[in-house]
């Protein structure tokens, strides 16, 4: 559990980033909105530690705190929007104290995904709502997130039928929003890329402390042969020489997306095209190469 | 044969957040998100087929192995070892998972039959582990699975090296051991007992005045004395049939693991079988559990010693229930002259077939003596009064079914003894004097 520290220390200042940044940039808020943030932030942090007891308390508050927001949109008031508007801000942060946790790779890597794709939605709200000139609720951020998302959807179909519909979410760009997108993806990865398992045990790593052969010392006598025999069994030992092993894979994955980058520079149409072609076949290799049942059992 | 590569939950997990990512990426057309995609699902694609690609062929033939420092036979609670010696002559190195199978009635005591390690082509790895029985039985050791992970636990390749290894895990009294040389050490261990001879007898009887058809070699010279001559007279040892009746059925595994009553019975047959060979007699072999799960016809010598060995080793309980007049009528069926039966049966109930087809077996020659599990004493004591009295409430209808059988058998004049969980040891004594009575020809 050593590595969630270093995990949750690089993977949420991204979430904090859109939160200030969010908070920072409207005119005018009410408190509301802000503090349910800080409670929702607090309660991410808190159910990403390895604490059990803690993620208890979390989980039971978060879920409180569900039932309070629900109950005041039930009575439609102003208190229960902004107690919404503050989750939603918060909800990337949620997301990232999932990616952090160990567990299943797949639903993290997604949760981390969904993260950065609602921060891109709520910093281009945000960045639409700023020229506004009349003070700004919570209520008026939620609407502008979900409009600007209508927006991107009725763009992605006008893409699809060749009309130059508007896509905010393609046109958002923010440099220190990247770089702390990417530290956030070291982050995830650091827990998650190391010499294991398919049942997650880990293997024996170059610097890792590995067990030697300890030494027999059992409450019987084992006679001198076996004894010697035991002593010189094999110890777990990590890859030495030459490139550590998936080393080469990862070099793949950071070389398709330089060429992803560099089309997308080149002529951005042709982005999407070598990507379908890309996956197409990197998934029909696989398909081919790879038995698809899974594993039923450990050992046949 | 090859061994096909086998993608992993974890495996299909980040394939599929790498293709999320990627549709999240297609949805906001965003460059970050569609660089963030790419390099998740890249990366998975690539890690499954550079792991599929350098590890092609992966198979039992890439190996070579060795088993050394390994036991044959070892008496249950005491310690067994195992080594084995691989080497890897595949193309590639590979994250290894090696793991020699054993059964659970062996626990590992010191080393350990599983290694994780890197392994690279041409390097030798061991594992070595001592390993201790908890029951009796014949036990295999082996294959020995490898394991190829993928070095982020994205996909794996298994194979199977088939290099099995039996051990014999026996009890405290061993069965006569296999082979000519481990049966003449029993003789010695005897204390070099000649074997009984045909024709005159070996055995000192008594001293007797010597008459004029005496052999003058049998003359006692040193209690001779000058006018009065005395000779020797001997006993004719004849050499007896000994089959061994186990019942194998459930009922024989009460008890505690390692002292069941089918332990206790196996335990005294060896013992009647270690003396019966020593003494020259013939053995044979029943064991039954409502059908015959294993025949040795009685024989002497090592190859039937090791049969017996063999079969006592690795009987074990069955879903059956004993039945006498199925077992007597198999016996009387292939036994060509008459023969001690020793019964070590628990049979539920005793019927008038039984009665029946034990009178059928008697008149044949064939002389029964029966070693009863009392199966409630198989257990320990339970120390508690009330604990005491419910196991004797329990015991209640246990206790009718063997007076049943106890009364029945007695009432047809063979021989009972009626066992608890230290076995019938004490007993043999009684039914070694009525084997040797008739050895004498009494």
């Amino acid at each position: 559990m050593k590595e969630v520290w270093p995990s949750l220390l690089l993977a949420f200042p991204v979430t904090l980033y859109i939160g200030v940044v969010v908070l920072g940039s409207l005119p005018s808020t009410e408190g509301v909105f802000g503090g349910m943030f800080v409670v929702m932030l607090l309660l991410a942090v808190l159910s990403a530690l390895p604490f059990e007891p803690i993620h208890l308390w979390a989980s039971v508050v978060l879920l409180g705190s569900t039932i309070v927001v629900l109950g005041a949109l039930y009575l439609a008031t102003g208190f229960g929007i902004e107690l919404l508007a503050g989750s939603l801000l918060a909800s990337p942060a949620l997301l990232m104290g999932y990616a952090t946790r160990p567990g299943g790779l797949g639903w993290r890597l997604l949760a981390f995904a969904v993260a950065l794709t609602e921060g891109i939605g709520m910093l281009s709200a945000a960045r639409a709502l700023t020229t506004a000139v009349v003070p700004v609720t919570g209520a008026e951020f939620i609407r502008e997130f979900v409009s600007l998302n209508i927006t991107q959807i009725t763009g992605l179909q006008g893409l699809l039928m060749s009309s130059g519909a508007p896509l905010p979410l393609r046109d958002f760009f923010d440099p220190v929003y990247v770089i702390l997108a990417a530290i956030a993806t070291a982050g995830i990865l650091f827990t998650s890329l190391r010499p294991q398992t398919a049942w997650g045990e880990p293997l024996p790593a170059a610097g890792a402390t590995s067990p030697a052969s300890e030494v027999v010392h059992p409450p019987f006598d084992l006679g001198p042969d076996l004894e010697a025999a035991l002593l010189e069994r094999s110890s777990p030992q990590p890859a030495f020489g030459g490139w550590p092993p998936g080393v080469l894979a990862l070099l793949g994955g950071c070389g398709a997306a330089v060429l992803v980058v560099a089309a997308a520079f080149l002529d951005p149409g042709l982005t999407l095209g070598l990507l379908a072609v890309g996956i197409v076949v990197g998934l029909a290799s696989t398909i081919v190469v790879m038995r698809r049942p899974l594993p039923t059992s450990r050992y046949p | 044969m090859r061994s096909s590569p086998m993608l992993a939950p974890r495996g299909w997990g980040a394939l599929g957040g790498g293709l999320g990512t990627l549709l999240l990426g297609f949805y906001s057309l965003n460059l970050l998100l569609l660089v963030l995609g790419t390099v998740f699902t890249g990366f998975v694609l690539a890690a499954l087929l550079w792991f599929s690609t350098t590890t092609r062929g992966f198979g039992p033939a890439d190996f070579v192995y060795e088993r050394y420092q390994n036991s044959a036979e070892v008496i249950v609670g005491d310690l067994g070892s195992m080594g084995l010696r691989l080497e890897h002559r595949g193309r590639a190195g590979f994250f290894a998972e090696i793991f020699d199978s054993h059964p659970d009635s062996l626990e590992i005591a010191a080393g350990s039959p599983r290694l994780m390690t890197w392994w690279a082509p041409g390097a030798e790895r061991r594992l070595v582990y001592a390993f201790r029985p908890v029951r009796r039985g014949g036990f295999l050791l082996g294959p020995t699975v490898v394991v190829a992970h993928e070095p982020f636990g994205f996909a794996f390749r298994v194979c199977t090296v088939e290099n099995p290894w039996t051990v014999d895990a026996t009890l405290r009294v061993p069965v006569v051991s296999s082979g000519p040389s481990a049966f003449e050490q029993d003789r010695r261990i005897e204390g070099g007992i000649n074997l009984p001879i045909r024709g005159r007898g070996t055995e000192f009887r008594s001293l007797r005045d010597y008459e004029t058809s005496d052999d003058i070699r049998t003359v006692a010279w040193k209690r001779s004395t000058m006018g009065r001559l005395y000779v020797r007279e001997f006993e004719r040892e004849t050499p007896q049939d000994i089959v061994l009746l186990i019942d194998t059925g459930w009922r024989m595994s009460a008890g505690n693991v390692g002292s069941t009553a089918l332990d206790r019975a196996v335990e005294t047959a060896s013992l009647v079988v270690r003396y019966a060979l020593l003494r020259a007699d013939r053995v044979g072999l029943l064991l039954w559990s409502g059908r015959p799960d294993l025949f040795v016809p009685v024989g002497r010598g090592s190859d039937l010693a090791a049969a017996l060995r063999r079969g006592l080793t690795e009987a074990a309980p069955g879903p059956g229930v004993f039945e006498g007049y199925g077992a007597f009528e198999f016996l009387g069926s292939r036994l060509t002259g008459p023969a001690h039966v020793i019964v070590f049966a628990a049979p539920e109930r005793w019927a008038e077939r039984d009665s029946e087809a034990y009178r059928n077996l008697t008149r044949l020659g064939h002389r029964p003596y029966f070693f009863l599990p009392d199966l409630p004493e198989m257990y320990a004591a339970l120390g508690e009064e009330t604990a005491r009295r419910v196991s004797t409430l329990v015991d209640a209808p246990e206790n009718g079914r063997r007076d049943q059988v106890v009364g029945a058998v007695e009432a047809l004049g063979a021989p009972v003894f009626v066992y608890g969980r230290d076995g019938p040891m004490d007993a043999m004594t009684e039914l070694s004097e009525r084997i040797r009575a008739f050895r004498r020809g009494r």
